[in-house]
């Protein structure tokens, strides 16, 4: 049957079914490229062999019916016809209409979750007490198929890992046991401390300061230490800046372990207290100027001295045309001892203007500066002498005879001249220390000592909570201390007779003439390596065939992996306890109560970074140094904190989702604002500014998207216009033709071609167009941001050409207007795949067609909510997914 | 290699039985060392990302009469132990797939892949040393997607379907797991607390895996072989081995510096440093580098006349200053190499160097980065297994030989009996062989 025939067929007949009608109309028109024999764009259609299949990849069938209807598809010969497309797009939509999703049932399965490096470092930390970062080590977790680096499915347990996790767990023990050890007591000079630069020298300040100065980044004052235990140990520093904010950074083991700020040019105590591991390690303070939101500016130096006029230069000048001593010329004179004349009386002139500034100081002046302009005289005349008998003998005087001759000629001005330095006379250089670079740290000494109790200690201790005494038995608190540290560890109820069998290994331990703690510590380390701690408790038994609710156990666990990345709280404990939790009220009243709490804000900040993808920007990737000077971490640093604010602003006051694409505010401080060129922002506190800028506002006037989105040295425009398309819209865009091709990063800068020309060059290939018709104009709108997100209306002297026409026709210019773009356009595209990104980082999974049903119920409600983000968040705790499992989801 | 048909006394005591007392027979040939054993063959293989510029890698010649290439150049010294192939394809596309099917000759299905060249042959030599084998690399694993997670292309070893081995990039930590507080009493009393550790969470576990659904299961599948493998481990702490092969001579153990180095060229060394060190002292007798991500965008403008990153540069587009660069970088990279070799060639294992009782497996996943080639790929043998392998200089196996088929033959010097690779061999390299 032809296939045009089968339109009209089917227009009278009314019932089209799939395989009469649908499926000949794919064979004509799709099959070609995407069937058994070609791919393209890694599409394959025909597998598609009935109504029912097409329910799994709904998403594809809705792009298709999207390009069919734009007749962006097919693009090439032949071509169906009207009615063909027609037939085709209404049989879809219907068919795609009819899903009901709400029957489909299958929240789908979270594979049994083992902690991410992360959540293994939080959860240690609040499940002892102290932050002792034993999972620093780990390496690092990957990005699972779901994008997010939680992704159940992608964390592995390897024997490498495991062997870490004993380290990690003997080592924490260890630790918290450390405060009882005998303390550690150091003190190091500075001037018997390493110093990288080895043509340093220590430089002496007032009150006893003998140290190095500090004052570039590579210079490292450095000493390896013995640690004798894993524990916190209190650094103490005397120090001082030489001159406004400057601090000190401290490393260990090549690790940041934290920074001090010091504002004071007085020497001054400072103290931070740190984990270190046991073992040698090698201790190391740089310089490191506060970056962001350092408070206090120093006052301005009280002027001790009597200071320069400020126009001195200008009074210097107008009192040496009085005062300098000068030759007369006469009418005789020949032209050329005329010039030899002007040239003295030049001369004269100029040291005449020393005298001048001295004579404006006086003798209140800084001592300084007056023996520096007594200094500049005695330098100018050297070569006031020289022109005095050059100027002699073209007089034919002995240089003896020209200077009577001079000084009689200018009794009154020489002798003016001459008190002004015999006032001078008597001032001698104050005792000043050396002058150092501004803002250099200086460190006279370091003292270490501990292990100590970091200030944020808890009250009471959450491990050892209970010790043997005259009452007590060891074997009592050793049960008493397991009873509650296993539920607390393995984040459920524990019966007795599975903490029996972690009691017994401390028997064993202390029947062997073990001490108590060193007995307990082995039931601990076991607990801590037992899959229970490991993993979330959340297996899926093979009892069950069908979908069931999670308890609120599990409950509690999804949620505060969730929103604190670590384990649940007293407060979620009991709530699960008493099995209210799962309770919509109760629910909603925790996710509020715990965005609240500032554990959230990581969770919120590795859910942006990973999915706006500038997680690794200055980490793994980054701008050229060499191509742009201004950049450096303290800018990179305020500009994720832009874009992390802004997210959590958001969440924090019920913002709506859409300010992520377009706003008229935005965070900002000096450093961001001078960067975009946004004048009159002052202090280093980042604070929500209005923006009259409409380039401006929303992600993608951000400096962390822009720049994650460039090259080192230029701008890529395909890249920032696939980041809208995919990241930001959720939109799938197929892998280039390997044989594509990429442009060096010296595109744009050579051959008097713009980016944009080469660009066009480039993708002129068919196999190209068709992806980059929909890329190019909105990577190219966003043209007028450089490479790390300046604004620019030119390159290399060319204006910026930041024009676009997006295949379904509408054009638009720069940034504002790609914005407007977006909003009117893909409002609708943007808060689905919002939706999408969160629900994924939810559940740490990737998402599967049986989610359709809750992304449709969350989005819903989100539409009724103004897009507020603090919905999008609560919707997804009760979302069907989150709070059920499937043992086996693919067999529904 | 006359020494070949001489067996390690520990493997002829497993032979018999390892509980009888230790004979001594003197057809374990002891000479003037006090170890009775001949040298331990290892394996080393040596990952380089990007691929190459066709034309300056291609060699020209046939069999021992051949000229090495611009990129190999930096060889001219070890070319009588070197074999290069011409005419071994990869399968994938992409950097992600290709990598990953580096060793395993399988293309990434998911999450899927198969076990890798290296840790079949770990698993099957691996039992005698400390460690079956060392992963180690340059660089943490990457984020983003192409096709699969772009972090799977940290490593090209595999040690199930599921499992990716992620390198060791700190050289101090690396050394450390393979030199430090492996026995002492310190180290036997970590043991011995551990092993009731173990015993304990491997209960937990199996319970744990007799009630969990069947995508639970491989979970804890997965967690039970990990906690085994620590339970081999202090086993061999409380029971040190007897090692099967002493060192003739004894290599300097001096601890890296913590940190990585800055210095690209200072780290890579470090790291293959490592790696001979593992082999010369016996710690294992497999080991992979990885010297960079396979997906690497490492800078390079270190190197004169380099001004971008590396796969930057590998999609050249036959553009003069590109191709210059992606050759630098290409022959920077054959500059280790030679570095690695040159050292294996300088420690004497009584019956010839740690390089002849070695093979060492360098090459690139693809052959041109621009285009993603996976024809003729480059890849060079160097080492003569303990004289299982007879450098040949420029192979020349048949067009569109599959990677796998190198990996077989491999697998069967190892002593591996295994008609197939993977599925994805069609035999093996006949001159090789």
């Amino acid at each position: 049957m032809q296939a045009s025939n089968v339109a009209t067929a089917a227009t009278e007949e009314t019932l089209v079914t799939f395989e009469n009608h649908i499926k000949p109309l794919l064979e004509e028109y799709c099959f070609r490229c995407h069937g058994e024999e070609k791919q393209k764009g890694d599409v394959k259609l025909s597998s598609f062999l009935s109504k029912e299949m097409l329910l799994k990849d709904h998403k594809l069938w809705q792009e298709v019916i999207h390009l069919v209807k734009t007749e962006e598809m097919p693009d090439e010969e032949p071509l169906p016809t009207p009615q063909e497309r027609a037939v085709l797009v209404n049989w879809l939509e219907q068919t795609l209409d009819e899903i009901d999703w709400s029957k489909v049932k299958n929240p789908g399965h979270i594979t049994m979750p083992r902690l991410t490096k992360t959540e293994y470092n939080n959860t240690m930390r609040d499940l002892l007490g102290y932050d002792f970062s034993p999972g620093n080590f780990f390496s690092e977790d990957g990005q699972g198929q779901s994008g997010f680096t939680n992704d159940r499915d992608s964390l592995f347990i390897t024997p490498v890992q495991m062997e870490k996790y004993f380290d990690a767990a003997e080592r924490s023990i260890d630790s918290l046991l450390s405060f009882k050890k005998p303390p550690i007591k150091y003190h190091y000079e500075s001037e018997d401390m390493f110093m990288t630069e080895t043509r340093e020298t220590p430089k002496e300040f007032k009150d006893d300061f003998l140290g190095y100065v500090i004052n570039r980044g590579q210079m490292t004052l450095y000493e390896s230490i013995d640690f004798p235990y894993d524990g916190f140990y209190k650094f103490q520093i005397r120090a001082l800046s030489t001159e406004g904010p400057t601090g000190t950074r401290l490393r260990i083991k090549d690790e940041t372990k934290g920074d001090i700020e010091i504002y004071s040019e007085e020497p001054a105590l400072y103290e931070l207290t740190i984990f270190v591991s046991k073992g040698s390690q090698q201790v190391a303070w740089n310089i490191q100027k506060p970056a962001v939101n350092y408070k206090a500016k120093l006052q301005p130096k009280q002027p001790k001295y009597k200071a320069l006029p400020v126009d001195a230069g200008k009074l210097a000048k107008q009192g040496a045309a009085e005062n300098a001593p000068s030759y007369p010329t006469a009418q005789e004179d020949s032209e050329s001892l005329r010039q030899s004349i002007t040239r003295f009386n030049e001369i004269a002139s100029l040291v005449q203007e020393h005298y001048e500034h001295l004579r404006l100081l006086g003798t209140k002046g800084d001592p300084e500066e007056i023996l520096r302009y007594k200094d500049y005289i005695g330098q100018r005349m050297l070569r006031f002498d020289d022109a005095a008998a050059e100027l002699a003998r073209k007089l034919n005087l002995s240089n003896e005879e020209f200077e009577i001759r001079f000084r009689s000629l200018n009794v009154e001005k020489i002798a003016s001249n001459d008190k002004i330095l015999a006032a001078t006379a008597e001032i001698k250089p104050v005792e000043k220390v050396i002058q150092h670079k501004p803002q250099s740290v200086a460190i006279d000494w370091v003292k270490v000592s501990g292990p100590v109790r970091p200030d944020n200690a808890p009250p009471n201790p959450l491990v050892f909570t209970s010790l043997p005494d005259k009452r007590v038995s060891p074997r009592k608190a050793a049960g008493a201390i397991l009873d509650q540290f296993t539920e607390r560890a393995f984040r459920r109820k524990v019966s007795k007779k599975e903490v029996a069998r972690y009691t017994s290994l401390y028997e064993e331990a202390a029947e062997s003439g073990q001490s108590f703690e060193d007995s307990v510590k082995l039931a601990l380390t076991a607990t801590l390596v037992s899959p229970h701690f490991l993993y979330r408790p959340e297996l899926a038994r093979s009892t069950t065939s069908k979908e069931y609710r999670i308890n609120d156990y599990q409950l509690a666990s999804r949620l505060s992996y969730f929103l604190w990345m670590s384990m649940p709280d007293e407060e979620l404990f009991h709530l699960a306890r008493t099995n209210r939790l799962h309770n919509p009220k109760i629910l909603r009243q925790q996710v509020n109560r715990m965005l609240l709490n500032p554990k959230a804000s990581q969770a919120m900040e590795t859910f942006l970074g990973q999915w706006l993808g500038f997680a690794s920007l200055g980490a793994s990737v980054g701008p050229d140094p060499r191509a742009f000077s201004d950049f450096d971490s303290a800018l990179l640093a305020t500009m994720k904190e832009e874009t992390f604010l802004t997210f959590e602003t958001l969440v924090e006051n019920n913002g709506n989702l859409l300010q992520l694409l377009d706003s008229d505010e935005t965070f900002l401080n000096d450093t961001l604002a001078t960067h975009y060129g946004i004048k009159g922002v002052k202090g280093s506190e980042l604070r929500l500014m209005k923006l009259s800028d409409r380039n401006r506002g929303g992600l993608l006037g951000m400096g962390a998207i822009l720049t994650a989105t460039s090259n080192p040295n230029r701008t890529n425009p395909v890249s920032r216009g696939k980041w809208v398309l995919e990241t930001l819209l959720g939109n799938r865009i197929p892998e280039p033709p390997a044989d594509a091709g990429i442009l060096p990063e010296n595109a744009g800068q050579v051959k008097g071609q713009t980016l944009r020309e080469e660009f066009e060059m480039h993708r002129r290939n068919p196999s190209c167009m068709d992806c980059h018709e929909k890329i190019d104009p909105i990577g190219f709108g966003l043209e007028n941001f450089d490479a790390i997100g300046r604004f620019r209306d030119t390159e290399n002297g060319e204006p910026i050409d930041s024009t676009g026409v997006m295949p379904d026709g509408v054009s638009f210019s720069g940034p504002a207007e790609l914005k407007d773009y977006l909003m009117s356009e893909k409002q609708d595209q943007f808060i689905r795949n919002v939706t999408e990104r969160m629900l994924a980082f939810a559940l740490g999974r990737e998402l599967k067609h049986y989610d359709e049903a809750a992304i449709l119920k969350i989005i819903e409600v989100l539409k009724k909510n103004n897009y507020s983000a603090k919905t999008l968040i609560t919707e997804v705790v009760l979302s069907y997914p989150f709070q059920y499992q499937h043992p086996n989801p693919e067999h529904e | 290699m006359n020494n070949n048909w001489h067996i390690s006394r520990r493997s002829f005591l497993r032979g018999i039985g390892a509980s009888l007392a230790l004979p001594y027979l003197d057809i374990m040939g002891s000479t003037a060392s006090s170890t009775a054993a001949a040298p331990p063959t290892r394996l080393a293989c040596i990952f380089q990302p990007n691929g190459v510029f066709p034309e300056a890698w291609d060699v020209t010649g046939i069999g021992k009469q051949y000229q090495l290439s611009p990129i190999l150049k930096p060889l001219q010294g070890l070319k009588r132990e070197l074999t290069i192939l011409s005419n071994l394809d990869n399968t994938g596309k992409g950097h992600v797939e290709m990598t990953g099917a580096f060793l395993t000759g399988t293309k990434i299905q998911g999450s899927k892949n198969a076990v890798s060249l290296d840790q079949m042959v770990a698993q099957a030599i691996g039992k005698d040393t400390p460690f079956p084998s060392i992963i180690l690399g340059t660089e943490p694993p990457r984020q983003g997607h192409a096709g699969p997670p772009i972090s799977f292309a940290n490593t090209v070893s595999w040690s199930s379907e599921t499992t990716r081995v992620s390198p060791e990039i700190n050289p101090r930590v690396a050394f450390d797991r393979m030199f430090r507080n492996q026995s002492g009493p310190e180290a036997q009393q970590k043991a011995a607390r551990r092993k009731s550790v173990v015993d304990l969470v491997l209960d937990d576990a199996k319970s744990l895996q007799r009630k969990a659904s069947h995508q639970d299961q491989q979970k804890i599948g997965e967690y039970l072989d990990s906690v085994r493998s620590v339970e081999v481990q202090i086993e061999n702490t409380l029971n040190p081995q007897e090692r099967s092969w002493e060192p003739l001579t004894q290599p300097d153990l001096t601890r890296p510096e913590p940190g990585i180095p800055q210095d690209r060229s200072a780290h890579l060394r470090m790291m293959m440093d490592l790696m001979v060190l593992s082999f010369w002292t016996d710690t294992t007798r497999v080991g992979t580098l990885m010297t960079a991500h396979g997906f690497s965008r490492q800078n390079f403008s270190f190197l004169d006349g380099v001004t971008s990153d590396h796969h930057g540069m590998s999609h050249h587009k036959f553009q003069e200053q590109a191709v210059d660069e992606y050759t630098r970088v290409s022959r920077w990279y054959v500059e280790q190499l030679a570095y690695m070799l040159e050292r294996m060639s300088n420690i004497d294992e009584g019956n010839g160097s740690l390089l002849d009782n070695s093979t060492v497996l360098y090459g690139s996943s693809m052959k041109d980065g621009n285009g993603h080639k996976k024809e003729n790929l480059p890849v060079i043998l160097a080492g003569r297994a303990g004289g299982a392998l007879k450098p040949g200089g420029h192979v020349v196996c048949e067009q569109h030989t599959p990677l796998a088929n190198l990996h077989l033959t491999l697998l069967q010097k190892y002593g591996i009996e295994s008609d197939q690779f993977n599925h994805a061999s069609t035999g093996t390299i006949a001159q090789l062989s």
